[in-house]
């Protein structure tokens, strides 16, 4: 997943990008309004994070034309000021969840997933896909009711599908969503780790939960129980 | 439109000012109307002595048989007989030669219109060159001697206008210094009457000069009606400030002391960094979230302090903000699909700041959406002329009275409280005693808790 985190104070911006990079984000980080709205429309984030008092523009300017541009991503404000006033006013211009400062990191990664979960169109937190179960706040996925383990990049790797569940996901968009900018590209990374993926999650063979369309991509065939 | 600073200068002033003009106005027109009225029936009054005295100048004139000629040997008036007396007689024969001048008449020059056929009156106006003008009058007749011989005559009557002008310029003299007596006379009055009226006013500023220098506390009792309200008020807006500013004092002192105990903490935890086994993070992060905690607590308290009070502030309306806030909440809490009922008039209003509304119903809903068990029901109800009871309600697992009690107060106890207690009732509580109203929690007959506001309306 890729997210831009737009805050001036250099060392909450830093801290957070690194617990966020830590979670398997991709992150960009701009220090001022004017420059997060170019980032927003250059490198199209899954999430944007955006503080109200920016230099240059502020965050309510921000969020206001990002929304006036068409662009329905969530968006999560970040604010010193804890009134319900400013939250109402942030919500109006367009935001989709808030946090007062100070908080957990813990706490922003897991409205981060939320967000994300929610735009893609899944309001409760556990992505149910009958045999296989996510559960993307925990970072937990189930495979007929037992935990399956996966390293950190498999987890994300399968999120970022099963996110998309239906649709086809090209091999370089997961490069982009997936590694930093310096990735060598030709390499086959994904490829063994999608192998990985369908023995962990079908050690049977007969779930066949990632497809491959070749010279397309991959595709997240199950189809969601209980979806709304 | 912006006023000149002489005239915001001084509402006595302004008063006198504009009083001073109208009189002026007022007078001024009057003077004229009169005079203008007087002037008229003096040029009737005239006209008439002018007739008069032609007729009388006719009757005395007696015939000189022997010149076909007439003659005056007594004037109808003795003035004909003196220079200078302004009155003046002529007569004349058809073809305009004298027969008879008054003596008075010496030096003088009457310009004399076309006599007119026998029987024909005249009166006209000459002006005088640098004297006072005359006013005359003329009649021909055909006059018949003793030998049935008939011939026109003209008579002329002249009289100096210099009466006349001189009992205008005393009436117009007169009339001024009347008026003028008059006006001043109304102006002084209005000035002593202003004084006293202005008094109290006088009295509220020598005492707001007194609070500025500390000698006064706040305004005394015993204003006049039409200043009652204006000085209730200003102490009401002085006691506040005053509450206000002990808030602040009062926030800052406990917010300096109340963080002092964590810090300590954590200095003592960074002391024992290098012991064994070495002090973990989750200590500090414990401390760090306290004092988090006090900060944000002082703070909207602090906050909460801010416009408590009617004065000077626009009603409410009570209806969009649920509204705004029910939004809101579903935005932040989808997965709790709430069912939210607002069971609230249009009209309601409340007497207060926008922001202390939001902050009170913010803090009560966010309880409902995140304890609730999806049901939420907002509904008002007048209690009091200027009162009203607003009640939100869930159908969660609601709060007893122990935990509900705890949870008004537990900002006072902040030190205490654990992680995970919100004090977000204990703000509405310092929010809604700032406004004088009362916060009760009940059992909802939806299950839950009913959070039962009562805030002032207007």
């Amino acid at each position: 997943m890729r997210a831009l985190l737009v805050e001036d104070d250099e060392n909450l911006r830093h801290g957070l990008a690194a617990a966020m990079r830590a979670a398997g984000w991709q992150v960009d980080e701009s220090a001022d309004g004017a420059e997060g709205l170019y980032l927003a429309e250059e490198t199209a984030p899954d999430v944007v994070i955006v503080d109200l008092g920016l230099p240059k523009m502020s965050g309510m300017e921000l969020i206001t034309a990002l929304r006036a541009d068409g662009r329905d991503l969530p968006v999560l404000i970040l604010t010193a000021r804890d009134s319900w006033q400013e939250k109402v006013a942030g919500l109006k211009a367009g935001a989709d969840d808030y946090m007062v400062k100070p908080f957990h990191a813990e706490e922003l990664l897991a409205r981060l997933e939320a967000l994300v979960r929610r735009s893609a169109g899944w309001s409760q937190p556990v992505l149910d896909f009958g045999a296989l179960r996510f559960e993307p706040a925990a970072q937990r996925v189930e495979l007929d009711g037992e935990p399956v383990e996966l390293t950190s990049f498999e987890y994300r790797l399968l999120e970022y599908l099963v996110l998309r569940a239906g649709q086809v996901v090209s091999r370089s968009e997961l490069i982009d969503r997936l590694y930093d900018q310096d990735y060598d590209r030709d390499s086959n990374t994904v490829e063994v780790f999608i192998g990985r993926l369908r023995r962990k999650l079908d050690p049977a063979g007969k779930l066949k939960p990632i497809e491959t369309l070749r010279g397309r991509g991959y595709r997240f065939a199950l189809a969601p129980v209980g979806r709304d | 439109m912006t006023e000149s600073p002489a005239a915001a200068g001084s509402l006595r002033r302004r008063v006198l000012l504009s009083l001073a003009v109208a009189l002026l106005v007022f007078f001024g027109a009057t003077v004229a109307v009169l005079e203008w009225s007087l002037a008229a029936s003096l040029a009737r009054a005239r006209a008439e002595l002018l007739e008069t005295q032609l007729m009388a100048l006719i009757a005395a004139a007696e015939p000189v048989e022997e010149t076909r000629g007439l003659d005056l040997p007594e004037p109808p008036d003795g003035r004909m007989l003196s220079p200078d007396s302004g009155l003046h007689a002529e007569i004349l024969r058809g073809d305009g030669r004298p027969v008879w001048r008054s003596p008075s008449a010496l030096g003088l020059e009457f310009s004399l219109p076309p006599p007119g056929e026998p029987g024909t009156r005249r009166q006209w106006m000459q002006a005088g060159g640098e004297g006072p003008g005359l006013a005359l009058a003329s009649m021909t007749i055909d006059w018949e001697f003793d030998d049935g011989v008939v011939e026109p005559f003209r008579f002329v009557v002249a009289q100096s206008l210099e009466p006349w002008q001189a009992q205008r310029r005393a009436f117009r003299l007169g009339l001024v210094g009347w008026f003028g007596a008059l006006a001043a006379a109304t102006l002084a009055l209005l000035a002593f009457v202003l004084r006293r009226v202005m008094r109290p006013l006088g009295r509220i500023e020598q005492e707001i000069r007194e609070m500025e220098t500390g000698q006064r506390e706040q305004l005394s009792a015993g204003w006049p009606e039409e200043l009652r309200g204006v000085a209730a008020n200003l102490n009401a807006l002085l006691r506040r400030e005053r509450d206000r500013q002990q808030r602040y004092k009062e926030s800052l002192a406990n917010l300096a002391h109340s963080l002092k105990t964590p810090l300590a903490a954590v200095r003592a935890l960074l002391t024992g960094a290098d012991r064994e086994p070495p002090v973990g993070r989750d200590a500090i992060r414990a401390e760090l979230t306290r004092m988090d905690r006090i900060v944000a607590w002082q703070l909207r308290r602090a906050a909460a302090a801010g416009v408590a009070g009617s004065v000077g502030l626009a009603p409410v309306a009570v209806a969009p903000v649920l509204r705004d806030l029910a939004a809101t909440l579903d935005k932040v809490y989808p997965e709790r699909r709430v069912r939210c009922e607002l069971d609230v008039s249009e009209a309601l209003r409340f007497r207060g700041d926008e922001g202390d509304l939001q902050e009170m119903l913010g803090n009560v809903m966010d309880n409902a959406w995140k304890y609730g068990d999806g049901r939420v029901r907002c509904s008002a109800q007048s209690i009091a002329p200027e009162r009203f009871a607003l009640r939100v309600e869930d159908d969660g697992a609601g709060l007893d009275p122990a935990q509900a009690s705890d949870a008004l107060a537990r900002g006072a106890r902040l030190d205490e409280s654990r992680p995970g207690q919100g004090i977000g009732l204990a703000v509405v509580n310092e929010l809604v005693r700032a406004y004088g109203g009362e916060v009760r929690v009940e059992r909802s007959a939806l299950g839950g808790a009913a959070v039962i506001l009562v805030l002032p309306g207007g």
